[in-house]
């Protein structure tokens, strides 16, 4: 049986009166990639903060057996510093020690090894995008059970790109064995990148659908160019909508 | 561009003269740049002294700014409480106005430099502390969670992240300060002093020796300018990431 590294039961929050969310209660296993797709608001980047302890729950239970990595939504870089002291960063500030080996490895595996010394401001948006993601990566790579999460980590990146990224993503996160949250109001993202979704509600925020996705490890971006693949985004668009409510849509539009 | 700055201030001085001449105004009044230009070496070498001393003052004041503004704002953004409770008495302090704070300063210090000292600080510590406690406080939200995410203390965060990303705030602060620090050793010294150029102000007026106190205001401008073109080259050089363009 494989292991758990997040285990969340009848997970609660409040903000003063205001109910966010309750009842949620999921389950992480070892290296898979979990979604959270909903509308905004529906409280998904309150969920992940819960889970890096940066607040608390006020109701409910969770269990977190492993390092936590956290790629946050418009995830600044630091401009005094150039793209291998950024990814050099923090496994430096934690360990007191600088494991070049390793920061090595990620720039080769981010494709940034010939920008290793440049100024973060001088390359592209999408490196950037890579460099934060490496970043983040690096204290916690080659750990027992390593958790990555991902808040809407590509916002602003055009969409080409995007799928780009969510691919090199994948991959490593699959070839490192590592486990991962991502929180994404874009159900092509979703599927793609994740092996299992949960599908939120907002307002209480509730999950009201859990969708395993079948095509295990062989994904490439052509795959969402494929008739199944557009079945399956249709399909949870489709139950979006029915959440949101189509007269909500249309009225905001 | 420094031709330009070269060139309007050829223009403007020429005006200067021309208008001395139209209106025959005495040199007592108001001297014309040739007579100031006729007194400035002479004058400028029996200045020397006050204008070391006028320096050392200066930069001293704007010494003890920094430090005690960086600390003070520091323990601001530590203990956002004492910030609050604080802040209402640096207000206060910053609303009497310097030269009604001069004299009680030197009775309480004498007319030596350190009440100079004393009162330049006293004016320029205020934006030193308000703009650098601003600028740590917009240290970007996630920047400041992930170190908390990562388990990293709050001194590393503080000294790797807070004070890094406040950076150009403090020069910020600086450009403002330093001649805030000069005008309040200034002040300082037209209330009581036994050198400086503020001294040699009063006494050349004393005399009704204007050309010779243009000299002297045009040093005390000079020290503003080169200050705050030194100011400026710092920040350039350790703020670099400020001023390259974007990928």
């Amino acid at each position: 049986m494989r292991q758990y590294v997040i285990e969340a039961e009848n997970l609660e929050k409040k903000f003063d009166k205001f109910l966010v969310f309750s009842s949620i209660s999921f389950k992480l296993k070892k290296g898979e990639i979990l979604g959270f797709l909903g509308p905004s608001g529906c409280g998904k980047t309150t969920l992940l903060n819960i889970i890096a302890q940066l607040i608390e729950s006020d109701g409910g239970e969770i269990k977190v057996n492993g390092d936590i990595g956290y790629l946050f939504q418009n995830h600044p870089v630091l401009p005094w510093k150039n793209t291998f002291e950024n990814i050099a960063f923090l496994p430096k500030l934690k360990n007191n020690q600088e494991d070049e080996q390793k920061i090595l490895q990620l720039l080769k595996m981010m494709k940034l090894e010939q920008f290793s010394q440049y100024p973060v401001q001088k390359i592209s948006g999408g490196m950037q995008q890579r460099v934060s993601f490496a970043s983040v990566l690096a204290p916690i790579l080659s750990k027992k059970n390593s958790i990555l999460l991902l808040d809407e980590p590509l916002n602003g990146v055009d969409t080409i790109t995007r799928e780009r990224i969510y691919w090199e993503f994948r991959n490593i996160l699959k070839e490192e064995g590592i486990s991962a949250i991502l929180v994404t109001h874009i159900p092509e993202d979703a599927i793609f990148m994740c092996d299992k979704l949960l599908l939120f509600r907002p307002s209480p925020s509730k999950i009201i659908e859990r969708i395993k996705i079948g095509w295990g490890n062989k994904r490439s971006p052509e795959i969402r160019i494929s008739p199944p693949f557009n079945m399956l985004a249709n399909k949870v668009r489709k139950k979006m909508y029915d959440i949101m409510g189509v007269e909500k849509i249309e009225n905001a539009a | 561009m420094q031709l330009r700055v070269l060139g309007i201030s050829v223009v403007l001085l020429l005006m200067w003269e021309l208008l001395i001449i139209i209106f025959q105004i005495s040199k007592f009044i108001l001297p014309s740049p040739v007579d100031i230009a006729i007194t400035f070496l002479p004058t400028t070498t029996n200045l020397i002294f006050d204008i070391l001393v006028t320096l050392y003052e200066c930069v001293m004041a704007i010494i003890l700014s920094i430090v005690m503004g960086a600390l003070i704002a520091t323990v601001f953004v530590i203990k956002p409480e004492l910030d609050l409770t604080l802040t209402p008495f640096l207000v206060a302090m910053k609303s009497v106005p310097a030269i009604a704070l001069a004299p009680i300063i030197i009775l309480w210090f004498g007319s030596g430099v350190s009440s100079k000292i004393i009162i330049g600080f006293l004016i320029a510590v205020f934006p030193v502390v308000i703009v650098l406690r601003d600028g740590m406080k917009r240290t970007p939200r996630a920047l400041i969670n992930i170190m908390k995410v990562y388990k990293i203390s709050k001194f590393k965060t503080l000294v790797n992240v807070v004070f890094p990303n406040s950076l150009p705030y403090f020069f910020s602060a600086l450009k403002v300060a330093f001649p805030l620090s000069l005008v309040g050793v200034i002040v300082g010294e037209f209330m009581g002093a036994k050198y400086g150029l503020g001294y040699a102000i009063v006494m050349f007026m004393y005399y009704l020796r204007t050309p010779q106190t243009f000299v002297a205001l045009a040093w005390i401008s000079t020290i503003g300018i080169v200050g705050y073109k030194i100011i400026e080259f710092l920040e350039h050089k350790i703020c670099w990431w400020e001023h390259i363009k974007s990928g």
